[in-house]
């Protein structure tokens, strides 16, 4: 979105313009969604945290600050704080009732063999599966890359961290990435051998 | 570009992060070497692949929601801002009077407060020079107020006195270990008694054994 657009329009939204804001709303909903779906992998939580991300806008519209960056990363921001805030009440929920915890670890995909999940499920399933069993870190850097496509400094800004920090994060999650789906990429080779 | 550099250079020019000079060196290595364009591949792969699988948009019902708490939010605020502008027009004048009267009131309060010297509270003894005598030479004490600052803006009280020995040193008492500003927290320095209190002046009383705590 262009700067000076997406600044009235926020300017508009503000004033109570219910188009202003739909407009925004509309522009920014899917990827909002798209980073809390791939950061939880619930869409009833993930719907759940783009409401909450975007009343957050609408409560609280002078903590964006446009001289310091566009309103995507700024509510990125805001729903990796919203998606953390989660995962660690879900966490500490988890360490309170370790038999529910047990029950849900035995229905995990991941104790699955690459045939089976084959066999059971689509290759996205398990693409999804391997990005859900990165590390909190490592997981929001490389969702925050290749779905969100934001630079480097974007993703610094976002997860507060050293720019440093998120290419190692990075590297980390592609070479976990590339270990589980391995067996996959090796099958592709084939393929494309045989044709 | 050898192999070594070019790896160290791949995630980012994946990234499309690399300015164009090194992309094109990173990508004539590629062209010529195939155990980089492998790794290159790899990478490239399972990039494609969180690419396409990106979610559905979310629930239509999501919309209603967002666009309800906005409107709700903004309908607050435009009825507050309503009943505020109604009970300024409408209130009566005898309560803009006394809302007036209390407001200038509670301000000369607040400003007199606020420029008004310390006031000092004394409660106990002024000082003054007593004399003990003791067998062969007569020593001279002071009675020193020790201050404490309360209250807002500020209030001196005198808490409690101490004695202090004096010493003449050219023609001038001196008290040895006394403070300018005398605190339950001040650090001992020497003391100019004509400053705090002309010695001509005082009458001095003797203090009999066990009558003062500390000498």
């Amino acid at each position: 979105m262009n700067r000076n657009i997406e600044t009235k329009l926020i300017d508009q939204a503000l004033r109570g313009d219910e188009i202003a804001f739909a407009e925004i709303y509309t522009r920014l909903r899917d990827s909002i969604y798209g980073f809390a779906f791939r950061m939880l992998m619930d869409e009833t939580m993930a719907e759940d945290i783009t409401q909450e991300t975007f009343i957050f806008l609408i409560e609280n519209p002078h903590k964006f600050d446009s001289s310091r960056g566009s309103l995507h990363p700024f509510l990125c921001g805001v729903t990796r704080n919203l998606v953390l805030h989660h995962l660690r009440k879900k966490q500490s929920l988890r360490e309170d009732f370790g038999e529910f915890d047990e029950f849900i670890e035995t229905k995990d995909e991941t104790n699955l063999s690459p045939l089976e999940i084959l066999l059971e499920s689509e290759l996205s399933d398990y693409v999804n599966v391997c990005v859900t069993d990165l590390p909190e870190a490592q997981r929001e850097v490389i969702i925050l890359r290749e779905l969100q496509e934001f630079s480097y400094e974007e993703i610094a800004k976002i997860t507060e961290t050293d720019l440093n920090l998120v290419k190692v994060r990075l590297h980390r999650a592609r070479k976990n990435l590339a270990d589980k789906l391995a067996p996959y990429l090796k099958k592709k080779e084939k393929c494309n051998e045989l044709r | 570009m050898n192999c070594v550099e070019v790896k160290e250079h791949l995630e980012t020019f994946l990234d499309e992060q690399t300015d164009r000079d090194l992309s094109r060196e990173i990508a004539r290595h590629l062209n010529g070497c195939e155990p980089c364009r492998a790794e290159f591949a790899e990478l490239d792969f399972v990039s494609s692949l969180l690419k396409k699988e990106l979610p559905a948009s979310p629930a239509k019902q999501l919309d209603v929601r967002v666009m309800a708490a906005f409107r709700q939010h903004h309908k607050q605020k435009a009825t507050w801002n309503w009943s505020a502008i109604f009970a300024l027009f409408f209130a009566p004048k005898p309560i803009y009077a006394l809302l007036t009267l209390c407001f200038l009131t509670g301000l000369a309060f607040l400003i007199g407060r606020m420029t008004a010297p310390p006031r000092e509270i004394i409660v106990s003894s002024p000082p003054q020079i007593v004399e003990k005598e003791v067998p062969r030479e007569v020593l001279k004490y002071v009675e020193v107020p020790v201050t404490k600052t309360v209250g807002f803006p500020t209030e001196k009280i005198i808490t409690r006195t101490v004695y202090r020995t004096l010493e003449r040193k050219n023609g001038t008492y001196f008290a040895n270990n006394l403070p300018k500003n005398i605190s339950d927290s001040a650090v001992s320095t020497q003391f100019d008694l004509k400053d705090f209190q002309p010695l001509g002046e005082i009458a001095p009383r003797i203090v009999k054994k066990g009558e003062t705590n500390e000498k």
